[in-house]
């Protein structure tokens, strides 16, 4: 996990590990950069990228710090909370959280529209990483047990977007973004979380600016930044100032709730180099006894930090006093400080979401779409089915209609040979018959008819015609034949031929040859 | 093998199976699809065939209930109604048909129906017979003449301006005129049984 300072004149990076109880801190690393590139969020992430290459480190997971000036911690009293709707089950609803954070912007000369807030709660384990109350009960909950005692973290909006640009810029996963002086006071964490006492007051110094901050056994309660105020004569006028303010400080807290009290105070100090050009290796001997003596409070002095192991060994030349902000950055990513703003993703009117992680929104939209398709197929099948149940229905109605129709057809068929023609039928005309053949016979000089037969076959109603014709004739060769020629080509006969052989009648002189020709009615005659 | 390539492994794995899975469902339940729209058009062809089926039945089923007043009549009215009219023909052309007995037949293509057959043998010169085949062949009675045979008892004169069969009388004549009827009440039964 990376913590990342940006300073007005370099950024300070670090790297932290923690392996079960130890902590393992590679080399840190501080970036200079000329100060008129300070305000280009492009240019210092791409120096910002570059040294990260260097170490290797580029696209890892990181916290950033906000610029010190850019933002504060107030610290909000019960009473705002007990004239708000804490209802019987402890719980603060909406309203009132908004009604809280209106109040708290009033409070800060920023206007409101460019401030960021972010709420923060202690009840939790410490190695939870809770960013901001999950539920308004807990949020209610917390606020009641400690007093009404509400952190109230604000930034400004410009800051945290330079912040994100020189993260996007500089090739890191920026996981959070917090406040200077919280780091600061996380990064100290080494030196004061075994402290015995339930209370203890942890104070940073920079040069003129001082960071307090009241942290009880489940986290921060209070923290306040000032500037030490100085007649700028000389550094013991500074300290004796800043003991001063501290002193007032905790009256100030004391009065407001009794049990804000102190039992020992951490003091870490680091020199303005800009303003005084040297830098001590620690607090003077005569802050700590000045701040003992105007406070009542043990104080104890961080030289350094305590219990932290190194990846490569210790360096020599680096005082790690430097690199407390961006080590407490690295803290909250690990989920170690006991307090923590996120500006990132911050509690506010509209923050309300939470989190949710990469994959289920394409989870989501993956079972949204196969639930989608499953169902536009279910419905389409349903379509055909009705349609096709619909189709089948209606045949099962029809088909016993159907089947009856045919049998009133058939009996058509079979009695329409007994009506005539003029009727709609299909009867044969047997006067037809005659005339035809009457016509078809010869000369009546050359033949007559000696019997007639037309008569159905037994195959049916339907069967053809047969018709038989016994015929004497003269003695001239063709006649017989052309007379089966003609039955053959006419419209009404078919496959007439002679049946038997002809006999021959001396007796007769006139018509001498007797014999039969056979045929049959055309099927168009008969009209199936 | 570091850890991250074995879940990278895994997810390639489980895409391609995933892919695979999701190519064999969409493919099923697209062929589900078709076959229903297939069964469909073959519902949708039967139902248009039944339909133009009916539609041409319709006017067969028209004709036929013009016709099929005759099976609600007793058997018996109609032989006495045919062959009344029968002998009406036969003083009409000074025929004789002797006794006029019907046969009854079954019908092999309804279990419903029978015919009458009435057999006339009678002597007749030609005009005769074809003014009677004239009326039959026009009656508007549901009847149907079988058979016919024309026979010359005796050589016609030679004369070559004049047929040889109109110039006599003497033709044998044979017939068989039949008419449907419904079945008899026993035969009905009995058919009906016999199914």
């Amino acid at each position: 996990m990376l913590g990342i300072d940006v300073g007005e004149k370099s950024i300070r990076v670090v790297k932290l590990h923690q392996k079960g109880s130890d902590f393992v801190l590679w080399q840190p690393l501080e970036v200079s950069f000329d100060p008129e590139k300070g305000s280009d969020p492009i240019a210092l992430g791409e120096i910002l990228r570059q040294a990260l290459v260097n170490r290797g480190w580029l696209r890892q997971d990181a916290i950033m710090i906000l610029p010190h000036r850019d933002g504060f911690v107030k610290r909000l009293k019960s009473e705002l909370l007990e004239s708000q709707n804490i209802h019987e089950i402890d719980h603060l609803d909406k309203e009132a959280i908004n009604n809280l954070l209106e109040t708290t912007r009033k409070s800060m000369l920023v206007s409101s529209e460019e401030l960021v807030l972010d709420l923060w709660r202690s009840s939790r384990k410490s190695s939870d990483r809770i960013v901001y109350p999950q539920k308004e009960s807990d949020f209610s909950r917390d606020a009641a047990n400690r007093g009404g005692t509400i952190l109230v973290g604000a930034a400004q909006g410009s800051s945290i977007e330079f912040c994100q640009q020189l993260a996007a810029a500089g090739g890191i996963k920026l996981q959070s973004l917090e406040l200077h002086s919280v780091a600061a006071i996380n990064g100290l964490w080494f030196n004061w979380n075994k402290a015995q006492e339930n209370n203890i007051a942890v104070v940073y110094r920079i040069g003129t600016l001082a960071h307090v901050a009241l942290i009880d056994t489940e986290g921060l309660v209070f923290l306040q930044s000032f500037n030490i105020p100085s007649s700028g004569k000389d550094e013991a006028d500074e300290e004796s100032m800043l003991a001063e303010q501290l002193s007032r400080v905790f009256n100030t807290l004391k009065l407001e709730d009794p049990r804000l009290v102190p039992q020992r105070l951490f003091l870490a100090e680091l020199k303005d180099t800009a303003n005084l050009q040297t830098k001590s290796a620690g607090p003077t001997e005569s802050l700590e006894e000045q701040i003992r003596r105007k406070t009542g409070l043990k104080v104890t002095c961080c030289y350094t930090l305590m219990g932290i192991g190194w990846h490569d060994g210790p360096p020599e030349e680096i005082d790690i006093l430097d690199f407390v902000a961006a080590i407490g950055a690295a803290l909250d990513g690990l989920a170690v400080s006991p307090t923590w703003f996120d500006f990132l993703h911050p509690r506010g009117r509209h923050s309300d979401k939470k989190r949710i992680p990469f994959w289920r929104p394409f989870a989501v939209a993956g079972a949204l779409s196969i639930f989608l398709v499953g169902t536009l197929w279910l419905a389409l099948v349903k379509q055909r089915m009705d349609e096709l149940s619909g189709i089948e229905r209606q045949i099962s109605q029809m088909e016993p209609q159907r089947d009856q129709m045919l049998a009133l057809r058939n009996n058509w068929n079979l009695f329409s040979t007994y009506l005539p023609e003029s009727k709609g039928g299909k009867r044969i005309e047997y006067l037809r018959i005659l005339y035809e053949i009457n016509e078809l016979m010869p000369s009546t000089s050359d033949a007559y008819i000696t019997n007639l037969t037309v008569g159905k076959e037994s195959t049916g109603l339907m069967g053809a015609y047969d018709i038989q014709i016994t015929m004497k004739v003269c003695r001239k060769v063709d006649v017989g034949t052309e007379f089966i020629e003609r039955l053959n080509n006419s419209k009404m006969f078919q496959e007439a031929k002679q049946a038997g052989t002809r006999t021959h009648d001396e007796t007769d002189p006139l018509y001498p040859i007797s014999f039969s020709v056979t045929c049959n009615l055309r099927k168009t005659m008969m009209k199936p | 093998m570091k850890q991250r390539h074995k879940y990278i492994i895994v997810i390639f794995l489980s895409a391609i199976l995933i892919l695979l899975l999701g190519h064999m469902t969409a493919d099923w339940m697209m062929e589900y699809l078709r076959s229903l729209a297939e069964r469909i058009d073959e519902a949708q062809v039967k139902l248009k065939t039944i339909d133009d089926e009916y539609a041409i039945n319709t006017k067969y089923k028209d004709k036929w209930q013009e016709i099929s007043g005759f099976q609600n009549e007793p058997l018996e009215d109609r032989q006495t109604q045919f062959t009344a009219y029968l002998q009406k023909l036969e003083a009409d052309r000074d025929f004789d048909f002797g006794q006029m007995t019907p046969s009854e037949r079954p019908l092999k293509e309804t279990a419903e129906f029978q015919e009458l057959s009435y057999k006339l043998v009678f002597s007749a010169n030609l005009k005769d017979l074809a003014m009677f085949l004239a009326r039959l062949d026009e009656s508007d009675k549901l009847l149907r003449i079988d058979n016919l045979n024309i026979s010359c008892k005796a050589v016609p004169h030679y004369d070559r301006y004049r047929m040889p069969l109109l110039s006599t009388a003497d033709l044998e004549i044979g017939l068989t005129v039949t008419i449907p009827a419904a079945l008899r009440p026993a035969d009905s039964s009995k058919k009906e049984f016999a199914k």
